[in-house]
């Protein structure tokens, strides 16, 4: 109790000092929690993005086809029946996929042809709401004919709204597929590849087109509640044939995504090290300016019996205390730059253009505060502020008092 | 004095035998090893008794406060042995040391005796909580010895708050609020008006008296000579002469 109310007066004792040392501390935490808070938020806005545009939690393809998607690798769905009854009742979309030749009078490009259920799609995928002129398919029969271009290539095919483009591919018999379709909507996903190379059709006319019957190239699930993916890919695996079908998830559709993420959570320890080590630095430069102006103290505390242990104690405290102090001025900073930050966001297109291939068109990424990420740079900053604090404390309780009286 | 108190050896330096002394210094030599050695205690013997109202005077640099650190153990000898209530300090560890200094020994130092951060009721308080002394018996104790020494008013003052003559009398409440055996004090009143010098060495002396308690004063102040039952003369770390008025 005594070192303990020693420890806390010797840190209201040169108040300049330590508010000073408190602020580093404080804006180093609130540094720290906020660059981790907008990481995640940018990785869970780069996940959702991709699930959203174009990928879901979960696809189901024959197998082979995620690494080979030729028109032969297809194979008939699921019944609807068993797809809904999976854990939590995923959405859940039929698609065909298949590289074409796009030409109109004007020019030519190789797509990326993609057969939808435009009701079914449209609650899976933003594919709906990219409309920027024009309107989405419907399954009305007029509309069979129709295709949705990506805003880029309607461009570069110079392309008018109600305007044909000739779609030539080989279908799964090897004969040469051919038809028109005629432009209803323009699409800007934010993907510049989706953009540059996709065509959306009915996915009826894309089964005839390829000669497919009822098969289809994937079928595409989103999951109420991401924690839900491996629950549904368990069950998807027991539902289906391994030997022809593959379950994948969207990891593993794209794991440049999960590597991106990795690598940020990498370079987010590196500046949890460089932050703590600089809240680390400024408690040991103050602990060590404290006990050189408090040599006599220490001389006479070792003279009067104080073992070096206890001093060794009362210095960490000290540490320990100022540490707590920068802990709850930087969980304020934290809070009130939270709420600056979820209100105004962070607009990345104005740091890095190219930044909507990852994260959709709304390029404003907002801080996702994690309790446990919160907790986690707690701990780590005290506890190198605390850890730190030991070599002034040990020079503290090194101290040889013989010297220390002949100074007094 | 168990250890010693079978010998009856008379030492020079003392005029009554070992098993009276508190603090025995066996032909003790203190070098200070460096570019150039210093030789600040030079094959010292003398004994001081339980009780005895003791000084070390001398010029600076004579080895008094030397000679004192041994006392306490916070020093250790390059040869001969020290015995405090009959225990060698050489053969005690770091540990050992400070637990002896915190039970048997009292420290008044020149200046800077006190704990700033503390009141002067704290700072006395301090030995008895290092002590472990029970919280009631702390109060009581802490009281005892301010309302002897006249400090009550000053109980809730910060030594910045205190004048160097209160500090000094703060900083011996300190050092025999824990009941040592023995209180060493260095140049206690150098820095004291002799008015206020003379008040804080009548102190000592009382306590002596009531209490019984050693007192080893490193010193160039006459009036703390004039109070003391001996005066030993320290020159280049040796005895030069011997006052005894007892």
């Amino acid at each position: 109790m005594t070192f303990l109310k020693i420890s806390l007066r010797n840190v209201a004792r040169n108040a300049r000092r330590t508010t000073l040392t408190v602020f580093i501390v404080a804006l180093g935490l609130a540094t720290l929690i906020i660059s981790n808070a907008l990481y995640d938020g940018f990785h869970e806005k780069m996940v959702a993005n991709a699930v959203r545009i174009f990928m879901g939690h979960l696809q189901i393809h024959a197998r082979g086809f995620h690494a080979n998607p030729t028109v032969e690798n297809c194979f008939l769905p699921l019944r609807e029946d068993v797809l809904k009854s999976a854990p939590g009742s995923p959405l859940f979309a039929r698609r065909v996929l298949f590289q074409a030749l796009a030409s109109t009078t004007a020019n030519s490009l190789g797509v990326m042809v993609v057969g939808i259920d435009p009701e079914a799609e449209r609650q899976i995928t933003l594919t709906a709401r990219s409309i920027v002129s024009g309107s989405y398919l419907t399954t009305q029969p007029e509309d069979l004919r129709s295709c949705l271009v990506g805003e880029q290539l309607f461009r570069n095919l110079h392309l008018q709204l109600g305007e044909k483009i000739i779609l030539m591919a080989q279908a799964r018999d090897g004969s040469l597929a051919a038809d028109a379709f005629r432009v209803k909507g323009v699409c800007r996903t934010g993907n510049p590849e989706m953009d540059r190379s996709f065509v959306w059709i009915p996915l009826k006319m894309a089964q005839d087109f390829l000669a497919y019957g009822e098969h289809i190239s994937e079928i595409v699930l989103l999951a109420r509640n991401s924690s839900q993916v491996p629950a549904i890919k368990n069950y998807l695996l027991q539902h289906t044939d391994s030997a022809t079908t593959e379950v994948l998830s969207w990891q593993e559709v794209a794991p440049d995504i999960v590597q991106m993420i990795e690598l940020d959570i990498a370079m987010q320890r590196i500046l949890m090290l460089i932050i703590s080590v600089i809240a680390a630095m400024a408690i040991m430069n103050t602990m060590l300016m404290a006990i050189q102006e408090r040599y006599p103290e220490f001389g006479v505390l070792l003279a009067i019996g104080t073992t070096p242990l206890q001093i060794v104690g009362m210095v960490v405290q000290e540490s320990f205390y100022i540490g707590l102090l920068g802990l709850a001025a930087g969980l304020a900073l934290t809070a009130v730059a939270s709420i600056y930050f979820f209100w105004h966001g962070v607009n990345l297109a104005s740091f890095a253009a190219g930044v909507a291939k990852f994260i959709g068109l709304d390029t404003t990424v907002r801080p996702l505060i994690k309790p446990g990420q919160v907790l986690a740079s707690c701990l780590t900053v005290l506890a190198a502020a605390t850890v730190t604090s030991l070599a002034p404390a040990l020079k503290a309780a090194r101290m040889d008092p013989i010297q220390i009286i002949r100074h007094i | 004095m168990k250890a010693e108190g079978n010998q009856q050896t008379n030492f020079p330096g003392t005029q009554k035998k070992e098993n009276d002394s508190l603090v025995v210094f066996r032909q003790v030599s203190k070098v200070y090893d460096g570019q150039y050695a210093v030789r600040a205690v030079v094959s010292l013997t003398l004994a001081v008794r339980r009780g005895e109202f003791f000084c070390l005077a001398g010029p600076s640099g004579s080895g008094k406060t030397t000679v004192l650190n041994l006392m306490a153990g916070l020093d250790r000898p390059s040869r001969g042995s020290i015995f405090l209530d009959g225990q060698e300090l050489n053969a005690l560890n770091g540990h050992d040391l400070a637990r002896l200094r915190l039970f048997k020994v009292g420290f008044v130092f020149q200046e800077l005796n006190l704990l700033p951060v503390l009141t002067a009721w704290e700072n006395i308080e301090f030995t008895l909580l290092l002590q472990k002394v029970p919280a009631s018996e702390r109060r009581q104790r802490v009281r005892e010895i301010m309302e002897e020494l006249d400090l009550l008013d000053l109980a809730n003052r910060k030594p910045a708050a205190m004048s160097g003559g209160q500090q000094q009398r703060v900083a011996i409440a300190r050092a025999v609020v824990g009941r040592p055996l023995l209180v060493l004090a260095d140049e206690p009143t150098a820095n004291l008006d002799s008015r206020t010098a003379g008040r804080l060495i009548e102190l000592m002396h009382r306590l002596n008296q009531t209490h019984g308690l050693t007192f080893v004063i490193a010193t160039h102040d006459q009036q703390v000579m004039e109070q003391a039952h001996r005066v030993l003369h320290l020159r280049d770390g040796q005895i030069e002469s011997e006052f005894c008025r007892s």
